[in-house]
């Protein structure tokens, strides 16, 4: 019988390793979506097909955060089949670019579970900073700005409360059309109090949103 | 001379080229809002448990617990309040109603691989303009190990 040479030796490793009897081929492991303004919910799927030859079962599945929900039809995958990873992605207020995790542990590969990556931008589509302004007791009362951005063409913001006891509210035009200005001004700085001034936001086909501005006086 | 003609002239379009640039760029910045209340704003930085208890010795932090509510329920780092993203607007009222001017504010979630208490020390900055947050380095399992 001849030996086996070093090169038959590689061949053998190259081809015979991957030919294990289970394993778990992902289409994608990485998604890159971008989510609509308002978009309470962003559903993503993660495909993938079992391309050994023994069924493989997902044994567990770890979200990153909370905002994060996944569902699958059938956890076993015969050889041969395939299988889609529901990912329900909530951004709960949270704008920019986000990314989460999703690990899957399977019986294929017990040690080494798979990673899969959520990269969703949140589209804000309007932005208020700062929703907390503060004056000292006794200071100068001085009006303090709030910015109100529109990101959405066509979004519109109304105060629900301008008469306060406390404090004299305006909503001006800021500097270009998708900025607005809420000045607060205490009427007098003699007492501590604290006045909350709703804004509510609306945008042509978002559900409306009503958000506080609290005005404190320490 | 020459040279300084070939210079000007080969300058020429690409003056013109930043020119036309220009135009669209100046309206673009114009027009596109700027997102509010981020300017001057830095990054939350991590703070240990070990600088964190430092700091909570020297002047007042105020916790945030940034893990669910049965977490934040079951136990907690002393005068936490409970902040997180899916019920920020209920919550909210509470952090107002805790925070005292010239605070740090200290955010945690469950553990190291936690990216909830950044996320949630990035938004306190940015919506309520808060300049003096950070998040606690290991999270609540780093706290409850920590001698």
């Amino acid at each position: 019988m001849r030996p086996i040479s070093a090169t038959g030796f590689a061949l053998a490793v190259l081809f015979v390793v991957p030919a294990l009897p289970a394993k778990l081929v992902w289409d994608a492991t990485v998604i890159d979506k971008r989510a609509e303004f308002g978009q309470e919910e962003v559903p993503l799927v993660f495909s993938f097909r079992n391309e050994g030859t023994a069924p493989v079962t997902i044994v567990r599945i770890d979200a990153s955060c909370g905002c994060t929900a996944t569902s699958l039809a059938e956890s076993t995958i015969a050889p041969g089949g395939r299988g889609d990873l529901e990912v329900l992605y909530r951004p709960d207020g949270q704008t920019g670019r986000q990314s989460k995790t999703v690990t899957v542990h399977t019986s294929d590969a017990p040690d080494q579970p798979v990673t899969l990556t959520l990269n969703i931008d949140v589209p804000a589509w309007f932005d208020i900073a700062p929703r907390l302004v503060t004056w000292e007791r006794g200071g100068k009362a001085e009006a303090k700005t709030v910015t109100i951005t529109l990101h959405r063409p066509g979004t519109t913001v109304t105060v629900l409360n301008p008469d306060q006891e406390r404090l004299t509210v305006t909503l001006e035009n800021g500097a270009s059309p998708g900025h607005k200005m809420l000045r607060l001004t205490p009427k007098s700085t003699a007492q501590a109090f604290r006045s909350i001034v709703r804004l509510k936001v609306e945008s042509e086909g978002l559900e409306a949103r009503v958000l506080a501005v609290y005005a404190d006086l320490r | 001379m020459r040279i300084c003609a070939d210079v000007r002239s080969a300058l020429r379009p690409a003056v013109v080229l930043l020119v036309i640039a220009a135009v669209p760029a100046l309206v673009a910045a114009w027009w596109l809002p700027r997102p509010a209340g981020q300017e001057g704003l830095a990054t939350p930085t991590a703070l240990s448990v070990a600088a964190a208890q430092a700091l909570a010795a020297r002047q007042a932090v105020l916790w945030v617990d940034a893990r669910d509510a049965a977490a934040h329920a079951a136990g907690t780092v002393p005068g936490a309040v409970p902040l997180r993203h899916d019920a920020w607007e209920t919550l909210l009222p509470g952090f107002v109603d805790a925070w005292q001017p010239g605070q740090t504010v200290v955010v945690f979630c469950d553990g190291g691989g936690c990216a909830a208490a950044r996320s949630v020390a990035q938004r306190l900055q940015r919506e309520l303009g808060l300049a003096d947050v950070t998040y606690l380095d290991g999270g609540w399992a780093a706290w409850k190990a920590a001698p």
